[in-house]
């Protein structure tokens, strides 16, 4: 065992924790901070878990991979920013309203809004 | 220079460079993106429709390396078949688009909302176009996840364009799904990198992935990928999103976007594991769990869809319901012994669903468009405000009803022809309880069709207010519902399209 | 390994997860973002572990600089709003997360374990991995030498994979392009200007920090193909500095009404995609450069790149905070009694009306 693994572990961790993150908190900005803990803890587990080159280098591709990885990252972030600041600018509170989320209802649903 | 290689990558940058222009700034802009990008996805659709029909399946080795060292673009019937619909509807949504979102060149229009959809709704979906696209040729995981992100961060905010709070809701609830939905497939593939080395879904297939980690990366990538296909029951999130974006943003995300995602899991189900297959992963009954989740889909999507008032909140639980049909395909597929079939797939039940998918493609399409009109005349969405506009606008009625008939599974119609492949595969193989659950859903659905027409056919009662709506717009609806009804009368020629690169694990 | 080694590694693992359980858990959300910050540069750290400089770069430059520097700004934007309307994040804005009933923590905890035993199945999940043949790294190394390019990184970025790169470029514009279409304020200049004002220590820092910077960029782009380096990277350094001089007034506007801003936003991935289809004309394959010719086209697009990302990463920036400014409602019917809206004939805001009736 060596420390690729305990890293590669801790990307696994690290992922969970952020999914973790995302489901239960309901703040938007958590759910953001969620989120790029699970790009970061695949990141992680992509890398440290890749096995050495037989010339001892470290494998490029899963590097390649998560320079990608992090751009697209930076720009999901920077939607997701900017729409949790819409919401909160609307509503006046950075959380989805629970109308919005309420489970399916057989009742028969009224307009929402008065046309 | 190869010909077939051309055009998938017109295919692709076609899209992507018509987005760049449309955001120059003026209309002239606008309408040329869309022009652009229209003529790149038909014209190249035709070219690999053709290709793959006479020579089949085509590559593009991206670079010119090949796998495992460089992407792969890979063509097949299947692929072919997704693109050529998505450029018929998308067309047929662009045309649309240019008459709902006005004129933003108009200096005074430029700061307000209406001047944001103007200028934003081309390049946004011009770039939903190009991972539209992407997707359907790709052959490589990695490309696959960037390709699906940029699907996912258009999409998204092409529901906030619409200007409420709802939307603005819906659409960061979407952004959430999707983002979580691509991780989850991230980490699948991760964890088939590590575990295979190669990125490729041809040389994964060929190593034929099987065992304990490979199950779970296949799992994980599933759970994520049936949240962005809004699969029962990870499907809250569809109804307000599709019912809260502008019109021709609910069309696109209802007749395309969520047919991507399923896709790809229809790949990595069938071609590359093969599940259920002889030799492939897991068995049937992991087929039978999809099955299930489809039709309690149809059934919740399809009572619920009876009790909404809001036209497009209607439309939109109805397209959840469809999307049930997409994956009862799965446990009709492995064939029965004794009933022959060879290595591969029932084939009925294979092209049952995908017709289902692109029949649904442009009849919903042609539904959200008309509705659209229609909503967009009386100045409400309410179905009983809708009542009495059928004399009105008889042909967005028209382009509504046959929509929803096509989707009912009357003939002569492309939702005809899916239903009956469906039914023919699951009568064939003895397994009466999915034939059961197809008739009901077809009878549910009909039902809901018939209770926005009863309004709609109402005679007695006149709209409260009336504005005339643009020919174009009408137009637009009335086509995809023709060509709706033309998918369910030419029906050989595309099973036989659909056919190319066989109906096997690629191995 | 040597017990130093080890020490240091458990170091970073501990202080990597420690760092972002104690973000996922915190009710204060400034903790959390400047913890996130240090997270992310712990995480650097990690990269140079693993023998990875390349991403050391981008993680410290894009993964923390930018997206904490985002979050940053976008709470400074949350707990002015919610000062200004007097709400009960008031008493610290900071604190932001409203207590939850009790129904809800037993749910989160019951998730908890759920993720807990997720957590324990994947370690065992990792270590049965099958040891592959590493087909794909062995043919990078391989065939690496056919590029001109040195560094295997920028290889697989730029020369084997480098429609995955055209892609990436596109998700950039994408976001940008998404950011435009929201909801704003109706300012034309850059609010990041009005937020700072004129500042002496900014202005001298500023001076200090542009050329240094600015150079630092230049040389990541140009060595790239050799060593760690590259126009993600150098775009990210350069963005820095383009938000310096946005607060400092220098550079204005940097918002979607200037074609300029346009233009070298997109002017990057147009280079990519003309890259692309010259050589598909030269060789019959999308990206696949002529031969000898590999290192002139990275270089061109790289540089190119660099500029554009430093523009889109500014303007983003800029406008993700840009919120209008009425007050919130919730039910908020938009402004159909606006004049202008009517004015538009056909579609527009008329159509918004009827949406709304939904």
């Amino acid at each position: 065992m060596n420390a690729a693994i305990l890293y590669a572990l801790a990307g696994g961790g690290l992922f969970l924790l952020g999914l973790l993150g995302l489901l239960a908190r309901s703040h938007l900005f958590w759910k953001v901070f969620g989120l790029n803990f699970m790009g970061s803890g695949i990141f992680l587990l992509l890398v440290a878990g890749a096995p050495r080159l037989p010339d001892g280098g470290a494998d490029p591709v899963p590097q390649a991979m998560v320079l990608t990885g992090i751009v697209v990252a930076v720009s999901a972030t920077a939607v997701a920013l900017g729409m949790a600041l819409r919401v909160m600018s609307r509503t006046g509170a950075p959380y989805l309203s629970e109308s919005g989320g309420r489970p399916d209802s057989l009742e028969i649903s009224e307009p929402e809004e008065a046309p | 220079m190869n010909a077939p290689e051309l055009w998938t990558t017109v295919a692709i940058v076609g899209p992507l460079a018509a987005a760049v222009v449309s955001l120059g700034g003026g209309r002239r802009h606008i309408l040329g993106g869309l022009a652009l990008g229209a003529l790149a996805s038909c014209s190249a659709a035709v070219a690999l429709v053709r290709t793959v029909f006479e020579r089949g399946v085509v590559r593009h080795h991206m670079g010119g390396w090949g796998q495992p060292l460089g992407i792969e673009l890979r063509v097949d019937g299947l692929s072919v078949v997704m693109l050529a619909t998505t450029a018929v509807v998308g067309t047929a949504i662009s045309f649309y688009a240019t008459s709902y979102f006005g004129d933003a060149a108009d200096p005074r229009v430029e700061r307000s909302p209406a001047g944001r959809g103007a200028r934003f709704f081309a390049p946004l979906w011009l770039f939903l176009w190009t991972a539209l696209n992407g997707i359907y040729l790709s052959a490589d995981l990695f490309n696959l996840y960037v390709t699906l992100e940029m699907l996912g961060l258009s999409s998204a905010a092409l529901v906030t364009l619409a200007v409420s709070n709802k939307a603005v809701e819906a659409g960061m609830r979407y952004l959430l799904v999707s983002l979580t939905g691509s991780l989850l497939f991230l980490f699948g593939v991760a964890l088939l990198y590590l575990g295979y080395g190669t990125l490729s879904l041809e040389g994964l297939g060929a190593l034929e992935p099987s065992g304990t980690p490979a199950i779970w990366a296949l799992a994980v990538m599933t759970v994520g990928l049936a949240a962005k296909t809004a699969l029962f029951p990870l499907h809250a999130w569809l109804p307000p999103a599709h019912a809260a974006a502008p019109a021709p943003a609910s069309a696109l995300l209802s007749a395309l976007v969520v047919k991507a995602s399923f896709y790809v899991l229809a790949r990595l189900w069938l071609h590359v594991y093969g599940v259920g297959m002889p030799g492939g992963a897991l068995g049937r009954p992991a087929l039978v769990v999809l099955g299930v989740l489809g039709g309690a889909a149809i059934i919740w999507g399809s009572l619920l869809a009876l009790r909404q008032v809001s036209l497009k909140r209607l439309i939109a639980y109805s397209t959840v319901a469809q999307l049930g049909y997409l994956f009862i395909m799965f446990p009709l597929l492995p064939p029965v012994e004794g009933l022959g079939g060879g290595g591969g797939w029932s084939v009925p039940a294979f092209s049952g669903g995908i017709y289902h998918a692109l029949s649904h493609a442009l009849a919903k399409g042609a539904m959200f468009m008309a509705a659209g009109s229609m909503s967009y005349a009386v100045a409400d969405d309410d179905i009983r405000a809708v009542s009495g506009v059928a004399h009105r606008l008889p042909m967005s009625f028209l382009a509504f009803g046959i929509g929803g008939l096509s989707l009912a599974g009357i003939p002569p119609s492309g939702g005809f022809v899916a239903k009956w492949l469906l039914l023919t595969a699951a009568l064939e193989s003895g397994r009466w309880l999915w034939a059961g659950v197809i008739v009901v859903g077809g009878l549910l659905t009909l039902a809901y069709v018939l209770l926005v027409a009863r309004y709609a056919l109402d005679v007695e009662r006149e709209p409260a207010s009336f504005r005339s709506v643009p020919r174009r717009m009408e137009w637009a609806a009335l086509g995809l519902a023709v060509l709706a009804v033309i998918l369910g009368l030419r029906a050989v020629e595309v099973l036989e399209l659909l056919s190319v690169g066989g109906f096997a694990p690629w191995r | 390994m040597t017990g130093l080694a080890w020490a240091l590694d458990g170091a970073l693992v501990l202080l990597l997860l420690g760092l972002a359980a104690r973000v996922v858990l915190t009710r204060d959300l400034f903790e959390a973002t400047v913890l996130f910050i240090g997270f992310g540069l712990t995480l650097s750290l990690v990269w140079v572990r693993l023998g990875a400089p390349d991403l050391a770069l981008a993680e410290a430059a894009l993964g923390t600089g930018v997206t904490g520097a985002l979050i940053l700004y976008a709470y400074r934007r949350l707990s002015e709003r919610e000062e200004s309307w007097g709400r009960e994040g008031r008493a610290g804005a900071r604190r932001t997360s409203r207590a939850q009933p009790a129904g809800t923590r037993w749910r989160r905890r019951i998730l908890g374990v759920v993720v807990g035993t997720l957590a324990a199945g994947f370690a065992v999940l990792l270590l049965a991995l099958p040891g592959r043949a590493p087909l794909l790294p062995s043919s990078v190394a391989e065939r690496l030498a056919e590029t001109g390019i040195s560094n295997p990184v920028t290889g697989v970025v730029l020369n084997f994979r480098a429609y995955d790169t055209l892609l990436e470029v596109a998700v950039l514009v994408v976001a940008l392009v998404a950011v435009w279409s929201m909801d704003r304020g109706s300012r034309e200049f850059s609010r990041l200007e009005e937020d700072v004002g004129s500042d002496r220590v900014l202005g001298a820092f500023t001076r200090l920090v542009v050329p240094v910077v600015g150079l630092t960029a230049v040389y990541l782009v140009r060595v790239g193909s050799e060593a760690p380096g590259g126009a993600f990277q150098a775009g990210a350094l350069l963005a820095g500095i383009g938000v310096l001089l946005a607060a400092g007034g220098i550079l204005r506007p940097v918002t979607a009404e200037d074609p300029r801003v346009r233009a070298l936003a997109v002017a990057g991935l147009a280079v990519v995609i003309l890259a692309g289809l010259v050589s598909q004309a030269w060789t019959g394959s999308f990206l696949a450069y002529p031969d000898g010719m590999a290192p002139a086209f990275v270089l061109l697009m790289e540089a190119v790149l660099t500029v554009s990302i430093a523009v889109i990463l500014t303007a983003l920036f800029v406008d993700v905070t840009a919120l209008p400014e009425s007050e919130p409602s919730p039910e908020r019917v938009d402004p159909t009694g606006d004049p202008l809206g009517r004015a538009v004939g056909i579609g527009g805001a008329r159509v918004r009306a009827a949406e709304e009736g939904e």
